[in-house]
């Protein structure tokens, strides 16, 4: 979840729970899902994990405090951390409009590993009826990884109507952490019905420099059997949040909600269970027809079906070099290389020449294509 | 030009004049270059050498492009920006530098690296850089944005090992490959090499989880 859709979340609370119920007296509501989840993160293998995840929300005539946390322990026994608390302060109305000043600070760790850590300040304007509203607000902060800090900075602007027991929301921010940045556009919608609760979102990454593409949505549905317990049932994909290191996947979680503190609403906590970072080793797909390999004992290997294969680059003087026959779709390098970056080219049977698959490639200086790049440790 | 880039070709041009004449040409490059394009390669040469950077990278470059027919003025402006960036990395990295340390330097600052992040990397890593600088090249080529390899690469300096470096690009390449977005997954990968590093020199026998 990046920083606009964070700070979004927490409107659309004040949203859902101010035009409902004007909170003249504070609530204070606290519960722990207790689930399974089974998750999947974009590049990696499947997994299942437990999942523990406290809420607590505390909601004042003019103040908004919300914690949450997650463990999981996957099935490889590791284990995911993270935790976020935010509070916002809402001045005294002004007409219809209202200021808003948010503070937001989390932290996530995988295993034992050191992790993610961010600190974020909103604010915002919000121009409110009785059954719509629209805001706009900024957002700055900072996000660090180990030591690394990188500036996170925000703008985002939404739309909420409220219609029969159904809130909607609509929003659009624009993200840039350190030298990544992207432009999320998202719909949502909060409904109770009797002892059910849903809620659901979709959104697209439309522009991205580094954060990635693509449509995600979540939907979280719940039915409270008492006054205490809840039956919950969420699941969808989201995007890669590089504020808090999280890869973009999907999941579905089945959990019980433990109320300790029931509100007036039976509403799920601010925001759904969400997985951490997973560790685990891809698969690969089918290997390309040619492709290059730097084996661990220093031997540089051209997988290919072919005739001939010859190699030219920094270490034959760009002069055309046959690379010897180990079996019959391995070639290797004759000659020994010292430690280094190489640039280089193939060609097979006597055709193009081209870089195979498997090596970095940077732009030709001399042409429309790309030189391979040959590290040698 | 950016301000490391001016002082790099003015110290060329001025090691140039003082050389006056340019040395005895590369043998490799007088059957591979017209004699236009091999007095300018030449006296890039002669400067380069003048102010103790690597010559072979330059010469390399030159019989890349006459090897896929360039026109001379393409090699001549190939060779001429490959001795700046040697001229900044060397600058970067310090002038105890090797020959491989900056070449590898110099393709990072190529690939969009600034020269403060070499000179972190040179502080904080005892070791060779070449492995470490050429990994970082490879991750910014790859997609991760610059800061972010930089500071992967950062903060895997101090610990991990040339072969643990290289490992680590390779998962970050490969998961970029299978769809993980090339920051998230440098993110990710670092902390485990971060994690293995920091494990093996606790205690180096310890056997390492499959």
């Amino acid at each position: 979840m990046n920083p606009g859709r964070s700070a979004w979340a927490v409107t659309a609370v004040v949203a859902c729970s101010s035009a409902a119920t004007p909170t003249l007296v504070a609530q204070v509501k606290a519960a722990v899902d207790l689930g399974v989840s089974n998750v999947h993160y974009d590049g990696f293998l499947p997994s299942t994990a437990a999942a523990v995840s406290p809420s607590f929300r505390w909601i004042g005539p003019r103040t908004l405090v919300v914690a949450n946390g997650s463990y999981l322990r996957f099935a490889s026994g590791n284990r995911s951390l993270q935790a976020n608390m935010s509070g916002s302060f809402f001045s005294a109305p002004l007409g219809h409009w209202t200021g808003e000043l948010s503070a937001l600070a989390g932290a996530s760790q995988y295993r034992d590993f050191t992790g993610f850590s961010h600190a974020l300040l909103t604010g915002r304007v919000h121009l409110d009826g009785s059954r719509s509203g629209v805001w706009i607000g900024g957002t700055s902060g900072t996000t660090s990884f180990i030591n690394a800090q990188r500036p996170v900075a925000a703008l985002l602007a939404g739309v909420w109507r409220r219609q029969f027991t159904a809130t909607w929301l609509a929003n659009a921010s624009y993200t840039k952490v350190g030298d990544s940045a992207y432009t999320d556009v998202e719909g949502a919608t909060h409904a109770v019905r009797g002892r059910f609760a849903f809620d659901g979102s979709l959104g697209a990454r439309v522009w991205s420099r580094g954060g990635g593409h693509g449509v995600y949505g979540e939907a979280s549905g719940s039915y409270a059997v008492g006054p205490w317990i809840a039956l919950v049932l969420a699941g969808g994909r989201y995007p890669t949040d590089p504020t808090r290191g999280s890869v973009a996947g999907r999941y579905l979680t089945v959990s019980l909600r433990l109320t300790a503190l029931p509100g007036r609403s039976p509403s799920p906590p601010l925001m759904m269970p969400r997985p951490a970072i997973h560790h685990s080793s891809p698969s690969f797909d089918d290997p390309p027809a040619v492709s290059a390999e730097l084996q661990d004992d220093g031997t540089f290997v051209i997988h290919a079906a072919a005739r001939t294969v010859e190699i030219e680059g920094d270490f034959t003087d760009w002069q055309p070099l046959p690379l010897t026959e180990r079996d019959p779709s391995g070639w290797v390098l004759p000659l020994p290389l010292a430690a280094g970056t190489y640039r280089f080219s193939i060609r097979i049977d006597g055709g193009e020449w081209f870089v195979p698959a498997g090596v970095t490639t940077v732009p030709d200086e001399f042409g429309p294509g790309t030189v391979g790049i040959l590290t040698v440790p | 030009m950016t301000t490391p880039y001016r002082i790099a070709t003015l110290a060329l041009a001025a090691a140039l004049l003082s050389t006056g004449v340019a040395r005895a040409q590369d043998p490799r490059l007088v059957h591979h270059l017209d004699s236009t394009t091999l007095a300018a390669v030449g006296a890039l040469m002669d400067s380069a050498r003048a102010t103790g950077l690597p010559v072979e990278p330059l010469v390399q470059r030159a019989l890349e492009g006459a090897a896929k027919h360039a026109e001379p003025d393409r090699i001549v402006a190939a060779v001429r920006r490959l001795a700046g960036e040697l001229g900044v990395a060397r600058a970067a990295l310090g002038h105890e530098s090797s020959p491989a340390e900056l070449d590898a330097g110099a393709s990072a600052l190529r690939a969009g690296v600034r020269p403060g992040d070499l000179t972190l990397l040179r502080q904080r890593r005892t070791q060779s850089l070449t492995v470490a600088l050429a990994a970082l090249t490879d991750l910014v080529v790859g997609g991760v944005p610059p800061d972010s390899a930089a500071s992967a690469v950062l903060a895997l300096a101090a610990r991990a090992r040339d072969d643990q470096i290289a490992d680590f690009r390779r998962a970050v390449e490969r998961d970029i490959a299978l769809g993980a977005t090339p920051a998230a997954a440098a993110a990710v990968r670092v902390d485990a090499t971060l994690h293995e590093a920091t494990s093996a020199a606790a205690n180096p026998n310890t056997p390492r989880k499959p």
